[in-house]
């Protein structure tokens, strides 16, 4: 098998699924689209180094949450600042209960990031740090944090998840 | 709590629609190589202005090697911005306005520039049937002067309505302009199907026009702040 059919086969059977972990971090299908494309030409034009790589799919996970940083990062100097959430209004009222993805959207990026890598793709805390360049304390505690967080964004019912 | 979790989210997710995914992996492969391309080329022209100051180096230096070496500014080839000097740096808000005269007659709307790009933007047009998304980006090495003239390629992608037809120029100094011609909007509920904005040879003469680059005519930035001065962000 050659350099690109060898590429298509892998990228073939891991672009839906990081379309979809992109889709949780920036919640935007057509952002989502353009951070997977821009994930898959990265890994192609490394192909050779990166099919070397233990875990494949992981690395390629990793890939797109730098995709995805750098975008923020870039776009962050010229967005403006919206307005916080009002959390305990959404917690007492029905009408307006949150879904897991939008508490997820208020978390920060790298935070969002570090619950989505750990929970949805369950890769371990070492591999997160791996992935976003941090210690793994780092990830410890930003999880915590984290999980804490979307506790005070969900509705009662949701909470059960963290007991 | 894992797996409580994870499945909370696959529920969700469930209920999201997402658009196709297209020819992604393709549109990938054709990225890297063509990036590849360019990379290879870039290094071949930085070994060619070596191998040239050198030469001339030798040439003055004569069989005993005694003339003094020129400075290397004055053997380089003359840089991109030697030869498009009068452009001045483009901003999303010309590229609308190059654009819009680009199209044929109709209504515009929906103008927005890239969150993440300063050299793409999006414009909508209605020839009668209800507006149509045209997204155009200047990608590859646009400050490299453009000889000659493009490549120009059509390409349609069926399952893929925000790309429906992917046309691009690619110039022979390494810039490269596509327009991405929907045939649907997306919305909170969905997507709704729309016309094609332009045809293929519509398509071909704005992807195809010489002024697109990352340098621009001074007037064209001009009107840019004058007709777009607040203009939304889309991605």
């Amino acid at each position: 098998m050659n350099h690109d059919e060898d590429f298509t086969e892998f990228a073939g059977a891991c672009a839906e699924r990081l379309r979809t972990t992109a889709f949780m971090l920036c919640r935007d299908w057509h952002l989502a689209q353009d951070l997977t494309q821009s994930t898959l030409t990265k890994l192609y034009l490394g192909w050779r180094r990166v099919r070397q790589a233990d875990n494949l799919p992981a690395y390629a996970q990793k890939v797109l949450v730098r995709v995805y940083l750098d975008h923020r990062r870039r776009r962050s100097s010229t967005e403006a600042v919206v307005g916080a959430l009002h959390e305990q209004g959404y917690r007492h009222h029905p009408d307006l209960r949150l879904t897991m993805l939008d508490a997820l959207a208020q978390l920060p990026p790298r935070d969002r990031a570090i619950v989505i890598l750990r929970y949805f793709e369950d890769l371990s805390v070492e591999q997160v740090a791996d992935a976003l360049e941090v210690p793994a304390s780092v990830v410890k505690t930003q999880t915590r944090r984290s999980l804490e967080r979307l506790r005070g964004l969900l509705a009662a019912d949701q909470l059960a998840l963290f007991a | 709590m894992t797996e409580e979790l994870r499945s909370l989210l696959r529920d969700e997710l469930s209920a999201e629609r997402p658009p196709p995914l297209g020819d992604l992996v393709g549109s990938a492969v054709r990225d890297g190589r063509r990036i590849r391309r360019r990379r290879r080329f870039a290094a071949a022209g930085g070994g060619t202005a070596v191998a040239g100051v050198l030469a001339v180096a030798v040439a003055l230096a004569g069989p005993y090697g005694t003339a003094p070496v020129p400075d290397a500014g004055v053997v380089v080839a003359a840089s991109p911005s030697q030869t498009l000097d009068s452009r001045i740096p483009a901003t999303p808000e010309a590229m609308l306005v190059l654009l819009r005269n680009l199209l044929p007659p109709g209504r515009t709307s929906d103008a927005a520039k890239a969150a993440h790009s300063d050299l793409q933007v999006q414009m909508s047009l209605d020839r009668g049937q209800g507006p149509a998304i045209i997204r155009v980006s200047v990608a590859g090495y646009p400050s490299l002067p453009r000889a000659g003239k493009p490549t120009v390629t059509v390409e349609t992608l069926p399952d893929n309505c925000t790309q429906a037809k992917v046309v691009r120029a690619d110039w022979p100094g390494g810039m490269t302009v596509q327009a991405d011609l929907a045939t649907c909007r997306m919305t909170a509920g969905g997507s709704t199907p729309t016309p094609l904005a332009l045809t293929d040879e519509e398509a071909k003469a704005v992807v195809s026009d010489p002024r697109w680059g990352d340098g621009m005519d001074p007037a064209l930035v001009r009107a840019g702040e004058q007709d777009f001065p607040h203009l939304a962000t889309f991605g």
